[in-house]
């Protein structure tokens, strides 16, 4: 049996809820709200499980353990596996580049649910929100960016080559 | 017309990318048989992230489709 989830009592996290629910027109006010909240949001607090070939990998003069901080092993997979990012760029500067994306203006807004969760994300053009410094040798054009509205956080960030490479629900909506 | 230098570069990243998805297919059974003890915070966080391996697979196609994989990586994706 599946357990209950706690949700975030934030009203915006409501809000995001609630238009995923109902369905019903967003106001541009509200979009901009959701935006807001998905900008400034922390990143996901908790210590992660760690894949199994990841563990030892080390990056920031770290090796990667069995649980660790849920950035770091994003940073890690962001840089390392992914080389969408640059050797060297920080947790910091990842995060940065991840709430860069989601103010820029031509950003899309996509909320829709996903095993039972409640997701808002946003779909950027890269090169728009990470500076070419940071861009990895592997950078793609496009830059996904997911906010949990149960957790109120930022889950993760990546990069795709296609718009349609992100694998969304067919009733996904789109409010810019 | 890609240099020697970029052909060189993407032949190495073509078997990163082989190595990663491989690697990824071969942690599934692991990862299937732990699931049910993984919280369900861990599982939503999974499947999010489950689009970059799809991604890969996709690009790797478009590779081979452009005649960019050697005779091993393409014994490998087969």
């Amino acid at each position: 049996m599946r357990k209950e989830r706690r949700r975030s009592g934030h009203p915006t996290d409501r809000l995001i809820r609630e238009l995923i629910q109902t369905g019903r027109p967003a106001q541009q006010g509200e979009i901009n709200l959701i935006l807001e909240r998905m900008a400034t949001a922390p990143f996901d607090p908790r210590l992660v499980r760690v894949l199994t070939d990841e563990l030892g990998l080390s990056y920031q003069n770290r090796i990667v353990q069995p649980h660790e901080e849920a950035l770091y092993v994003h940073l890690v997979r962001r840089v390392l596996a992914d080389e969408q990012w640059a050797f060297g760029v920080t947790q910091d500067q990842d995060l940065a580049d991840l709430r860069r994306s989601i103010r820029i203006a031509s950003a899309r807004l996509a909320l829709y649910q996903r095993r039972g969760g409640y997701i808002a994300a946003t779909l950027t053009s890269t090169i728009h929100a990470v500076s070419a410094i940071n861009r990895g040798l592997r950078s793609l054009p496009q830059l996904w960016v997911v906010f949990s509205a149960d957790r109120g956080i930022i889950v993760t960030g990546y990069q795709v080559s296609t718009p349609g490479a992100v694998s969304i629900p067919k009733d996904t909506r789109w409010l810019q | 017309m890609a240099s020697v230098a970029q052909q060189i570069d993407l032949a190495a990243w073509i078997d990163k990318s082989l190595d990663y998805l491989m690697s990824n297919w071969d942690d599934i059974p692991e990862i299937a048989a732990d699931w049910d003890n993984w919280d369900e915070d861990d599982r939503l966080d999974f499947v999010l992230e489950w689009p970059l391996r799809e991604d890969r697979l996709h690009q790797l196609q478009r590779w081979q489709i452009d005649g960019n994989l050697s005779a091993s990586q393409l014994q490998r994706f087969a």
